[in-house]
């Protein structure tokens, strides 16, 4: 889990074109696409958004495996949404299974939505993927996010790696001294596990915190961002052009 | 489970957005003053989180839904540092899940909030209190906790999925359509935070007794 957010991080650090935008520009871009992508209500808006961002993905060479994990879950969502449609929405019956009817308006419905959530799950897996945390929080107190959240958020991701780093030591110790006996003894062993977990990473994480503080480390996100550049200004100006055409699709293409 | 991005029509989007800020911002104001006060509580603050977004990333398949359900983590967090900080971690879980592994979304973040940050944080704090109340020990109470917030969380994503999709049906049937749908998996999977929650809290309590809010474990 963690391991795949330090990739995550290892990535949006990489030399892609992606990673180099301004994170700013990045989420006033989500913003507006998000906001097309569920106001639009349109088959070919969203199959738009979908198709530029997975361009996108493979022209920021973001790995194959990566791409399939993050779009996993909103993909058997989309699955979700055809089949639930498919039996609670239409009139026109194509099959029965025990007490359900399977409509085709229904279906149809299903796969607009799937294509929604596909699209807008793209759109927040290209944030996700080429954007550095920190460079993300930067931008978020650029936005006046208030300072607090943006702390936890910092707060929050730096214990992620205290607890993979710990519970990875707790698995290795406990493996090379009593091997897994059996998914009972382990059952009851996870609550002793759990809090021994807890308070090892509580005490690390203290002791972080009373160095950084002595050492007079703020409380808040550190950095600047640089003012935008020449690539920042094509993708703001590309989007631009895009969320325009998705709007004018949206008014005048079929719903 | 999270509601995926581009599931929610726009207007309810917006509309589960309204409350889950108000709470986000009140939560906001409480752990400002939190951290002003007590700034060696940063260590427990984050790490709640961090136990909330890795505890609800535990998915386990629902039969026939083609989804995934997952434990909660927001009502341990309440009973150490109260729900409404709860609930700020919680969103905070959320968004780094939205961000890390399209697990949730950006305008479901609302709808995500109001069911697993507000409504596990709150409805296991007050499970807990009224298990102190009603005489329960520390760590039946926690479990009380654990089980109550992860279900409650999980009736509200059925309700605002029932909304969300309910096609022609009526949105009473498919809410009990689809929390039935889920209870196969969710009933081990609350059973089993109540007795995770349970055990850490006591844990904790044996070990380090000082972690715990004093105001927070009375009944």
């Amino acid at each position: 889990m963690t391991e795949s957010s330090g990739n995550n991080d290892n990535y949006a650090w990489g030399d892609s074109f992606l990673s180099r935008i301004d994170p700013r520009v990045k989420i006033v871009a989500v913003a507006g696409l998000l906001a097309v992508n569920l106001a639009g209500a349109s088959y070919l808006v969203s199959a738009a958004i979908a198709t530029f961002m997975a361009l996108l993905m493979v022209l920021g060479r973001i790995p194959y495996r990566r791409q399939l994990l993050m779009i996993a879950f909103p993909f058997t969502f989309a699955l979700f949404a055809i089949t639930s449609q498919a039996v609670f929405k239409g009139s026109d019956i194509v099959a029965s299974l025990g007490p359900f009817d399977f409509h085709l308006d229904g279906f149809y419905h299903g796969l607009f939505l799937a294509l929604r959530i596909i699209a807008g799950g793209l759109v927040v897996v290209v944030l996700g993927v080429t954007t550095p945390l920190n460079r993300l929080c930067l931008a978020l107190r650029w936005f006046r996010a208030p300072a607090t959240f943006v702390e936890v958020v910092q707060l929050t991701y730096r214990y992620l790696f205290d607890i993979h780093a710990e519970f990875s030591r707790m698995h290795e110790a406990q493996r090379s001294r009593l091997g897994w006996s059996s998914a009972g003894a382990g059952l009851a062993s996870s609550r002793m596990l759990g809090g021994s977990l807890f308070l090892r990473v509580y005490e690390r994480g203290l002791r972080s915190s009373e160095a950084m503080r002595c050492r007079g480390a703020g409380n808040v996100v550190n950095g600047t961002l640089s003012p935008p550049g020449r690539l920042d200004l094509v993708a703001g100006i590309t989007v631009s052009a895009l969320i325009g055409c998705l709007i004018v699709l949206a008014l005048g293409g079929p719903a | 489970m999270h509601i995926p991005e581009g599931l929610l029509p726009a207007e309810q989007a917006a509309a589960w957005y309204a409350p889950a800020m108000a709470f986000l911002g009140a939560g906001l104001v409480g752990l400002k003053r939190r951290l002003a006060v007590l700034p060696s509580s940063r260590p427990l603050v984050g790490l709640m989180g961090a136990f909330i977004f890795v505890i609800s990333l535990m998915p386990m398949p629902v039969p026939g839904l083609g989804t995934v359900s997952h434990p909660c983590g927001t009502p341990m967090a309440a009973i150490l540092l109260g729900p409404l900080t709860a609930t700020v971690l919680g969103s905070v879980a959320l968004l780094l899940q939205a961000l890390f592994f399209a697990h949730g979304g950006i305008t479901s973040w609302g709808a995500n909030i109001i069911s697993m940050a507000v409504g596990g944080s709150f409805a296991g704090f007050a499970a807990f209190k009224l298990s102190r109340r009603a005489g329960l020990g520390l760590g039946i109470s926690a479990g009380m906790a654990g089980v109550v917030g992860d279900l409650v969380t999980y009736g509200i994503t059925s309700f605002q999925i029932a909304l969300a999709l309910h096609g022609d049906e009526s949105v009473p049937y498919v809410w009990g359509a689809a929390f039935a749908s889920f209870l196969p998996t969710q009933v081990p999977l609350a059973i089993a935070e109540a007795l995770f929650t349970a055990g850490v809290v006591v844990f904790i309590a044996n070990q380090r007794a000082e972690i715990l809010d004093g105001a927070l474990m009375r009944p």
